[in-house]
């Protein structure tokens, strides 16, 4: 497990050294493309940059001169940086709040979501085959087996041709005028 | 160009697929050779690829590597046998020679009727080869449908207990998706009075459509690409197919085939109807932002590991269509590299957690945990699968998704809170799986559990090699995408 | 000799097949009963009246061999009634009617030995698709109903040949008290038609229809008339036999009728409609009874895409739940009928081509389903889907060719069953219109039946096959009914069975040939006299 976590360090560190080197968007796009991509690093992103690696070797920095070459610091009881302490030691209180976000909320929105999924939406697609399977057993009782309604079905059939073509189709045709 | 190479590989495609069908006990073999000349064909594709250093887009629509036969003339119907890529292509055609060698490798010793296996398997890349090679409707659309049957087969034959369900499932929701998309290309081609069912032709008359009659193509189309991607709420054959699959099935699934949505909607709907495209782009960017958060939300609430993966595959296309939606030049650029990036990304999460199933006989993330100690490599791809879904930066998914959400920003200012937001539930489900799954105390690790075989190893780690190489050398795709004229966008 | 080689010439594959009709009989009495004979009389009759027939299309290297002389071809003489004449769309038709005989004829030579009545099958086989050349040529609604009423005895009688099958026996009853109702029902209506336009020749028809006096009796003659051909194409409501005899009468029978027989009711209405209707100039349009004169073209077109629309969806839905392997097939049969009918309503030279490459790519698959349904029931399989189990597993070539079968059905593409459709819908958006919808309606229709096809594709080929449900190959001839060669299937059937297997995908691919055939017999089918 070490190395692969070494070997993803390295590249973040390599990543990052990138953005001091101009280049970095080139790297992104580079050739004809890059003009279309509008991000130039200014002075701004080098601030930020600057900022943040700041940041992290102060922070750096600041253990080495606590915990450097073996020595041992232990914070006051009284001090006023307890809370401090308590709060890095919470790791800023991250890991309460994703739980309760993450597990609590979001996790309960997804499970409604996830009832919604299988149930609503394929639901309705069941519905729908459930619809037609209806629909097919009930058609099929007209298929009796018996001559008589067969025949009977060819008259009403004709009756059906003579409403068609005598009144519904032309009086479609006058409105629409055709194909 | 005089040599017809996309023929070529469309025949040793097919060559290599019948004869795999007919190889017996060596099929895998026969496969693996097929898929070796079908790489060597695509890095010779792409050395004689004519756009490297700076197409000449005046080329509109200017296709490398163009071929046209006559197939099918009569009076009213000119249907010819014609191919031709341009970058967006290119680059998706890479991805079916990875993705085919490494499920042919994955699966080296499926022992369930191996001919059949490895054939349909070929027969599905030689498909999704030819979509995004064609450049006639009808050809287009018969690889298409190409496409269908062998997954058919595949996850019905092949799948896991509920797999004729879920074969049947996948079968119709595609099929319907498609008549209506064909509905669409029929109207297209026929409405416009274009001289034949050529991209060329249509794309020439399509655009001179009234913006009412292209708004209703594009609908249609939107539909019939949008199912494959799979767009919510027309997705819900996508967990069933995935979590029915078998590896090899589940890898060209979300490889492959939701890409095909992608490259259609590009191809065949943005590009060819543009009035009708921004008529509907408030409706894009709904679909697009309800998929992303649906997809991510969903993949919070799953157990199954595979489950898991396959909502956030609908996450990840909902960013690749948001890409395509905002209708800029970087914005389908964003998209198409994000398909590359999610078909190596989640074919390495699939076969991932395939080998969990072998190993553990469970894909139950809270059955399973602290794995890592008795399967150290297994752990470590998933570590990296997941790190590179979730978009860690060096890693292919990040300038992929930091280019989407570059373009969202440019084009739709704050709204790109919203798939902001959501990058931090998927970073969420991600890493709560790996903490239960991969740290922790051990749980549920039967005695006989050993690590992964070589062969789903090397497939899995080949991955890992393009998810690093790409993740750092970004620009080797996005110069191959940008080198095709992408059809009537502005410059940003 | 010249007088009655210029007389008979072009009647050839006609005479051809009397000839065969009449050796087979004669055989008979005779006393050469044996199938292979018999079969292969037919065979051969029924083979040198397809080569005929296809020299007569102008195929490139037979066409020196046409028996009709190209002058007389898509030649009209304004003013003349005659009572047939010779349309290259009625060699289409001829060749699809003799290519269904010819793989039924070839298929049945495979039955267990001992099964009686050969000479009977194949005489009565000839026969009918006698008449149904003639309904190819005919140009006058007499002639032509004559026809139709030719081959319908005849395969009234195919029905029931076997004389020992109750089931067979009520279902020629069925066939046959339905068929006089709907013979009663289509010369009613030639005769009303005969009373409104004073002729029953269909050329003339066409001359004098634009000015029709009583629109009211057209009208009438129409109805009566498409509620009786509609018995011969299996539309709704005119269906319900279609599904109770084409499950009764034996396999090879029902093969017969789905992929010849049904196609003359539909050739039927190219000529009553398209011709002396569709392509009449426009009246003034109006309520027939306000005494205007009618647009009848329109009218009759509307209509007919209500039927087309009815028939292939309640077909398909009837198809749905069936359980049985016949009955699902009897209702797809049906459904295509909605497709082909199609084509006929919206009545362009691209819609007629696609109607009429969907009947081509029907006669193959359609009777190449049920031949193999015959087959199969001859190894002991039962009659239900679920019987079937196993099939692609345990015969595989089999059950690859009826999968190919059921996917050309479906209309998935590299079939001929897919260019079919493809064409035909896309002939429908091409005339634009309401017939966009129909277009849609028949796509959507062809969605619906993959769920039942890729079903019956599941039952073969995923499904664990039940202990009792196919003999494997080494157990064939056992107990069971006497062996055949070529896997129980018998040499002849599984030859007609690879044809069609072999078609299905040569015709998908490649086209071309077929297709400009077909689209240029219909250009001049349109063309005719206008």
């Amino acid at each position: 497990m070490q190395v692969p976590l070494v070997l993803l360090s390295a590249l973040a560190v390599g990543g990052g050294l990138f953005v001091f080197f101009p280049g970095f968007q080139s790297l992104l796009l580079s050739g004809a493309g890059a003009s279309g991509i509008p991000p130039s690093y200014g002075t701004t992103d080098l601030l930020l940059s600057g900022a943040s690696v700041a940041l992290g070797v102060g922070g750096i920095a600041l253990a080495w001169s606590l915990w450097g070459n073996g020595r041992v610091f232990a914070l006051p009881l009284a001090s006023p940086l307890q809370s401090v302490r308590r709060l890095l030691l919470n790791r800023y209180y991250f890991k309460v709040a994703y739980d309760w976000i993450g597990l609590k909320g979001v996790y309960t929105i997804s499970r409604v979501a996830d009832f919604f999924d299988r149930y609503v939406i394929d639901g309705a697609v069941h519905g729908f085959e459930r619809a037609f399977a209806l629909a097919s057993d009930r058609l099929r009782r007209i298929q009796s087996g018996v001559v008589s309604d067969y025949a009977a079905y060819v008259v009403a059939g004709l009756i059906a041709l003579f409403v068609l073509l005598l009144i519904i189709a032309p009086f479609l045709v006058a409105r629409i005028g055709g194909g | 160009m005089t040599v017809p190479l996309l023929s070529l590989i469309v025949v040793s495609l097919a060559v290599g697929t019948v004869g795999t069908f007919l190889a017996g006990k060596w099929a895998r073999w026969v496969a693996l050779g097929a898929t070796v000349v079908f790489l060597l064909e695509v890095a010779v594709l792409f050395v004689a690829y004519p756009g490297w250093p700076g197409y000449d887009s005046a080329l509109v629509p200017g296709f490398a590597n163009g071929e046209t036969y006559s197939w099918i003339s009569v009076t009213w119907l000119h249907i010819n046998y014609s191919v031709g890529v341009d970058g967006i292509s290119l680059v998706l055609i890479l991805l079916t020679a990875i993705l085919q060698l490494a499920t042919v490798v994955y699966s080296w010793e499926e022992s369930k009727r191996p001919a059949a296996y490895f054939g349909l398997v070929q027969l599905t890349c030689l498909g999704c080869f030819g979509v995004f090679v064609a450049l006639d409707v009808l050809l287009f659309f018969l690889f298409w449908e190409a496409v269908l049957v062998p997954m058919f087969f595949l996850v019905g034959y092949w799948g896991g207990p509920q797999r004729r369900y879920a074969a049947l499932k996948f079968f119709i929701y595609t099929h319907v998706a498609s008549i209506v998309m064909l509905v669409g290309l029929l109207a297209m081609a026929f409405y416009s009075g274009a001289s034949s069912f050529d991209f060329s032709a249509i794309y020439a008359s399509a655009r001179g459509l009234s913006t009412v009659v292209q708004t209703f193509l594009f609908l249609a189309l939107f539909f019939g690409f949008g199912v494959k991607f799979p767009i919510v709420p027309f997705h819900t054959w996508l967990p069933d197919a995935h979590v029915e699959a078998p590896t090899g099935g589940s890898v060209l699934l979300a490889g492959l085939l939701l890409k095909l949505g992608g490259y259609g909607l590009i191809r065949w709907a943005v590009e060819t109807l543009p009035s009708g495209f921004h008529t509907l782009q408030p409706l894009l960017y709904l679909v697009a932002f309800v998929s992303i958060i649906w997809g991510s939300v969903l993949s919070l609430a799953q157990r199954d590991m595979k489950r898991l993966v396959a909502y956030s595959s609908i996450n990840h296309m909902g960013i690749v269509l948001l890409g395509i939606a905002l209708g800029t030049s970087l914005g389908l650029t964003a998209a198409v590299l994000l398909m590359f990036a999610h078909g190596v990304v989640s074919a390495l999460l699939f076969m991932a957690s395939g080998s969990v199933h072998h190993t553990f006989g469970t894909r139950d993330i809270p059955e399973v945990g602290g794995i890592t100690p008795t399967t150290p490599t297994l752990s470590t791809l998933i570590m990296v699968g997941s790190l590179a879904s979730l978009g860690l930066p060096a890693l292919i998914s990040f300038p992929a998704e930091f280019l989407a959400l570059l373009a969202t920003w440019n084009s739709l200012a704050y709204w790109v809170a919203i798939p902001l937001a959501i990058l931090v539930v998927t970073a969420g489900f991600y890493i709560w799986m790996m903490q239960r799954m991969l740290f922790g105390p051990p749980k549920g690790i039967p005695a006989e559990a050993h690590d992964v075989p070589w062969y789903e190893g090397a497939s899995m780690a080949m991955l890992v090699v393009l998810i690093v190489l790409f993740g750092i050398l970004p620009g080797l795709l996005v110069n191959v995408i940008l080198s095709s004229p992408i059809h009537g966008f502005p410059g940003t | 000799m010249v007088d009655l080689a210029s007389f008979a010439g072009p009647f050839l594959p006609e005479i051809l097949l009397l000839a065969g009709t009449l050796l087979v009989f004669l055989l008979d009495v005779v006393g050469v009963r044996r199938i292979e004979i018999t079969g292969g009389v037919a065979v051969g009759a029924v083979a040198l009246a397809l080569f005929f027939v296809l020299a007569d299309l102008g195929f490139a290297p037979i066409a020196f061999l046409a028996t009709v002389p190209s002058g007389q071809v898509d030649q009209f003489v304004p003013g003349a009634t005659p009572l047939y004449s010779f349309a290259s769309l009625g060699f289409v038709f001829q060749a699809i009617f003799l290519l269904a005989a010819l793989l039924v004829s070839l298929a049945s030579i495979s039955r267990p030995t001992g099964e009686r009545g050969a000479p009977i099958f194949y005489g009565l086989l000839l026969l009918a698709t006698l008449g149904m050349l003639l309904v190819a040529i005919a140009s006058d609604l007499i002639f032509l109903l004559l026809s139709i009423e030719l081959t319908s005895i005849s395969t009234y009688l195919l029905v029931g040949y076997t004389r020992k099958d109750v089931r067979s026996l009520e279902a020629a009853m069925k066939f046959y008290i339905i068929g006089a109702l709907s013979t009663t029902l289509s010369f009613f209506g030639a005769s009303l038609l005969y009373g409104a336009y004073g002729t029953t020749n269909l050329l003339a028809i066409r001359a004098v229809a634009g000015a029709v006096g009583s629109p009211v009796i057209v009208l009438l003659g129409y109805a009566f008339l498409i509620s009786g051909l509609s018995f011969k194409a299996t539309l709704v409501p005119f269906h319900a036999w279609a599904v109770d005899v084409y499950d009764g009468a034996p396999s090879d029978v029902t093969a017969f009728l789905t992929g010849a027989s049904k196609k003359v009711g539909l050739f039927a209405f190219y000529l009553v409609f398209l011709g002396p209707v569709l392509f009449v100039a426009p009246g003034a349009g109006g309520s027939p009874f306000s005494g205007g004169v009618l647009n009848l073209g329109p009218v009759v077109q509307l209509t007919l895409s209500v039927l087309a629309v009815v028939t292939m969806s309640v077909g398909n839905i009837l198809a749905l739940l069936q359980k049985e392997m016949k009955r699902m097939l009897a209702y797809s049969s049906i459904s295509q009928a909605g497709y082909m009918l199609i084509g006929i309503a919206v009545g362009t030279s691209p819609a007629i081509a696609g109607a009429t490459l969907q009947m081509f790519a029907h006669a193959f698959m359609k009777t190449g389903a049920f031949l193999v349904v015959a087959g199969v029931t001859a190894l002991g399989v039962g009659p239900l889907i679920d019987d079937w189990k196993g099939l692609g597993t345990r015969r595989p070539l089999l059950g690859v060719a009826f999968g190919l079968m059921l996917l050309s059905l479906a209309g998935v593409p590299l079939t001929v069953g897919f260019v079919s459709k493809f064409v035909l819908f896309s002939a429908a958006v091409e005339a634009q219109g309401y017939f966009v919808w129909l277009a849609v309606a028949g796509l959507l229709n062809s969605a619906l039946s993959v769920f039942y096809y890729a079903r019956v594709l599941k039952v073969i080929f995923f499904d664990q096959p039940a202990p009792t449900a196919l003999p494997s190959r080494a157990v064939v001839g056992g107990s069971g009914p006497p062996a055949l060669p070529a896997g129980g299937l018998g040499y002849a059937r599984a030859t007609a069975i690879a044809l069609v297997a072999v078609a299905i995908v040569v015709f998908g691919i490649y086209p071309q040939p077929v297709l400009s055939a077909i689209q240029s017999a219909a250009q001049h089918f349109v063309a005719v006299g206008a």
